[in-house]
């Protein structure tokens, strides 16, 4: 046993020092650059699990992989609220505003060889309405799907939508061959393309190494060209904790680090004096927001929920979640984002006023409860500062940390719900009805309505903006739901953060994108630098 | 018993062990908080929706129907598949497992050996200080919590000193060696590829090291104390009468005699570490079990949880059966019952 141990343990410190020379040699810690001249190569710090283009729309990092691998017959143009043809070259409007009829481009083909024609488009939306979830919710609208031609399609709405095409984008495609081929228990191929792609954008799926990283090809047949200077390869990468990610990109061995969970506001001032690293900074569209439990005792009394929001102190929020790089919210929309009300000034803090609402309402309040989710460091500097302005009222706020998962459970219904709840609110499309619908309109009372408001006269302004026929119309319905949720509280609007996106210097074209919620990047229009 | 008969009742005994683990980690991943149909769905999903999403998932099923047909596939050895990835979870695990086991099985070695260089130093000594020493940094290491030593490690080799890599198990631009058992120094070595094989290694240190001095403390503790026992028995005197340093004494003579006790404990210690390497694994983006069950924790993946519990059990079982007979075969003394 003895000599056992002596030589193995010999070996192992043989092996360790030859390893250290070696590695030295080979490839120390710092040269994680590409090797070779030609192949750009896109590193970026973050890694999706799974990139179907419908089951997984809303995975965070998810919608990087499916933005680059499959288009739809409009894309969002990066940096704006506008959509561009896509798969589509042009298409016309009924005088209903019911049919939209749309010419597809020709010669496109899918990255299995399958042309992308008509039916390709009737089978996505089928495709789309059997999988459920985000995309089909997006899209619930539409009614009917039609092959005219090969050539030309034509779907027909349920009700005008002035910002269908907006939505639209979120219908991406891929490619029925593939899909059908790889169906197992009529699930569509969801688990194929879950893990592989079959679209007709710039990228393709490739190399993977599970838990490790994840590889996006250039597809070569992409219809829309290669030029010099643009990315071959974009490479996803697990990310370590906030300080090693940070220390990552100032090396230059990752060149973005996706987002929401890294609070990259504590490390600006390092990130702006390197040279490594390009610092992005663009009004937000995100609204951190802390949902009041609207149905039940005592924040169900409306002056109660009016005194909160008054107590609120923003500027104090704003200093702590984001050392002050952001602005107070002036209500349920992001300043800038389409139908905000310009005239809606941002919310001030007014104790006294809060205390008389407090006193008028008549409720005797000790302690309330919230819950805020355990990773983002944002919604604990929030919670902590509501904890503050309550005590100011009077009354005592128990602060606690959870999983997701509890939130989730809690929230669904509102005698388990605690009082407040942090949910944050990114923009899943460009449409303003939704972003103030999904959490604040009855029908998604059990989805992420966690205020559990119930409003009819909300729901209704809500739905007329959403299927008004012009944006006067639209915008003067959102006006009143605006109004309609500053006056009816339903939740405390604590700081809408600047968006701090961090790119390696070396590439140039990168527009910070309004509407993203899942880290989205558009790796096709990013440039190496000269 | 015979070595074989004992392999058998082994695997019995291991069965039924595996059956109340498949039981009980089925059940308590569903009672949970949490529903996996909302969180995957996602925001801006409307009830209905979510429901479409519960019923493709089978989570819409009663709960004794979704465990039968779980036990059903369990028993042909099929976890069924991730509902974030909707890979085959074996598949997943197969891939996940030979990272953890390369980590564990260096972390093991390293801890051994250093426990019994650690623990000759202080028997074999005569001064008093060194053998204080080495009981209080046994202390001091078996009680440091391993997340903090692997951060701390983290931050001086990589952050400050700049000398050893933040994590994974080959740096992102560098492929890895051809597959044969899994792990990247073997595999590497495989095909005669030195630089890789250095690579690996480099990658190795940061996470092995966090994970070996938690496990060297109490190793160390074990093995001088096993030590001290052999060095106070007659045949030591014995041998002591016949001249030679005390440390040739140790290891020639005590040294083995207080080995066996420690097999069990370094055997434990391997199926800890793999179990135990979630915390170290996050840290070091090592993609491995550990944070393959993080991941599926955090994203509320019941069966890949559930597959994990079994997989660490067969693990554990199969660990423990291998340690008896290694024990026996080591030392015929010993009577298997």
């Amino acid at each position: 046993m003895s000599i056992f141990t002596k030589r193995r343990g010999a070996v192992v410190a043989a092996a360790v020092a030859t390893a250290l020379v070696l590695g030295g040699c080979a490839a120390g810690p710092g040269s994680t650059s590409p090797s070779t001249d030609e192949d750009v190569v896109f590193t970026f710090s973050g890694l999706p699990t799974a990139w179907d283009p419908v089951a997984n729309s809303n995975g965070l990092g998810s919608l990087a992989v499916i933005r680059s691998v499959y288009e739809g017959l409009v894309d969002q143009v990066p940096g704006t609220y506008d959509v561009e043809p896509g798969l589509a070259t042009d298409w016309t409007v009924s005088d209903d505003k019911l049919e939209y009829t749309f010419t597809l481009r020709q010669g496109v083909e899918f990255s299995d060889g399958t042309p992308f024609d008509a039916d390709a488009v009737v089978y996505n939306f089928e495709r789309i309405n059997a999988l459920g979830g985000q995309v089909a919710g997006i899209l619930s609208n539409v009614s009917e799907t039609v092959a005219v031609d090969s050539s030309t399609v034509r779907l027909t709405l349920s009700q005008p939508q002035i910002q269908f095409l907006e939505a639209l984008s979120f219908a991406v495609f891929a490619s029925p061959t593939a899909a059908k081929e790889n169906e197992a228990d009529g699930d569509w191929g969801s688990a194929w393309l879950a893990q592989n792609s079959a679209g007709t954008g710039p990228y393709i799926v490739g190399d993977k190494v599970e838990g490790q990283s994840l590889e996006l090809d250039r597809n070569d047949e992409y219809w829309g060209g290669w030029e010099d200077g643009q990315i071959d390869t974009v490479r996803f990468v697990a990310t370590p904790d906030a300080t090693t990610v940070v220390q990552q990109l100032l090396r230059g061995e990752v060149d973005h680090v996706s987002g929401i969970m890294y609070p990259l506001v504590d490390y600006l001032d390092q990130l702006e004096g390197s040279d490594e690293v390009t610092v992005y900074r663009a009004e937000g569209t995100q609204i951190d927001q802390i949902q009041l439990n609207t149905q039940r005792a005592p924040l169900d009394n409306k002056l109660v929920r009016q005194a909160i929001q008054l107590a609120y102190d923003y500027e104090s929020a704003l200093q702590a979640a984001y050392k002050g790089e952001g602005v107070v919210p002036s209500g349920g929309l992001p300043a800038g984002y389409p139908g905000f009300d310009s005239s809606l000034q941002p919310l001030a803090r007014d104790l006294d006023r809060a205390k008389q609402l407090l006193a008028e309402s008549g409720e005797k309040i000790d302690k309330l409860t919230l819950y805020y989710y355990e990773p983002l460091a944002f919604e604990k500097a929030e919670s902590l500062i509501l904890q503050d302005s309550l005590a100011e009222l009077g009354i005592e706020l128990e602060v606690t940390a959870t999983t997701w998962d509890q939130m989730v459970e809690a929230q669904s219904s509102p005698a388990t719900a605690p009082d407040f709840n942090n949910l944050w609110h990114g923009p899943i499309t460009a449409d303003p009805a939704e972003y103030l619908g999904s959490y604040f309109h009855s029908k998604f009372i059990g989805g992420y309505n966690w205020s559990f408001f119930d409003n009819a006269e909300f729901d209704e302004l809500i739905d007329e903006a959403q299927y008004a026929a012009d944006e006067e119309t639209r915008d003067a319905a959102l006006a009143d739901a605006q109004a309609i949720l500053i006056d009816e509280a339903p939740a405390v609007f604590a700081a809408v953060p600047n968006r701090v996106e961090v790119i390696n210097a070396r590439f140039t074209g990168y527009a910070v994108h309004p509407v993203d919620y899942g880290g989205d990047i558009f790796f096709y229009d990013l440039r190496v630098a000269e | 018993m015979s070595v074989p008969l004992l392999v058998v009742r082994r695997i019995a005994s291991m069965l039924v062990v595996l059956l109340l683990i498949v039981v009980v980690s089925f059940f308590v991943t569903r009672v949970l908080p949490g529903d996996p149909a909302t969180t995957l769905a996602g925001i801006g999903t409307s009830p209905e929706q979510i429901e479409v999403v519960r019923r493709n998932l089978g989570l819409d099923k009663p709960l004794l129907e979704q465990f039968a047909q779980y036990l059903q596939s369990v028993a042909a050895l099929d976890f069924g598949s991730s509902l974030r990835s909707k890979q085959p979870i074996s598949v997943e695990i197969g891939a996940r497992l030979p990272a953890t086991m390369e980590l564990a099985l260096f972390a093991t070695v390293a801890s051994s050996v250093g426990a019994v260089l650690l623990a000759i130093l202080a028997v074999g000594t005569r001064r008093r200080g060194v053998d204080t020493a080495v009981r209080i940094g046994a202390v001091i290491g078996s009680s440091a919590p391993v997340f903090w030593l692997a951060l701390l490690l983290q931050l001086v080799f990589y952050g400050w000193l700049q000398v050893l890599p933040s994590g994974g198990r080959l740096p992102f631009s560098q492929s890895a060696p051809p597959t044969v058992t899994g792990f990247y120094t073997i595999d590497a070595l495989l095909v005669g590829d030195l630089a890789t094989f250095g690579t690996a290694v480099v990658h190795l240190i940061l996470p092995v090291a966090s994970l070996a001095i938690a496990s060297l403390g109490a190793l160390t503790r074990l093995m001088r104390a096993q030590l001290r026992d052999e060095m106070r028995t007659d045949y030591v005197a014995t041998a002591r009468t016949r001249g030679g340093s005390r440390f040739r004494l140790l290891a020639r003579h005590a040294l083995p005699n207080a080995a066996s006790p420690a097999i069990t404990v370094i055997g434990m210690e391997f199926a800890f570490l793999v179990a135990g390497a979630i915390f170290v694994e996050r840290i070091y983006q090592w993609p491995g079990l550990g944070s393959y069950t993080w991941e599926a924790i955090v994203g509320l993946d019941y069966p890949v949880v559930s597959a994990v519990a079994v997989t660490l059990g067969i693990v554990f079982v199969l660990t423990s059966l291998l340690v008896d007979v290694a024990y026996r075969l080591i030392d015929p003394r010993i009577r298997l019952s």
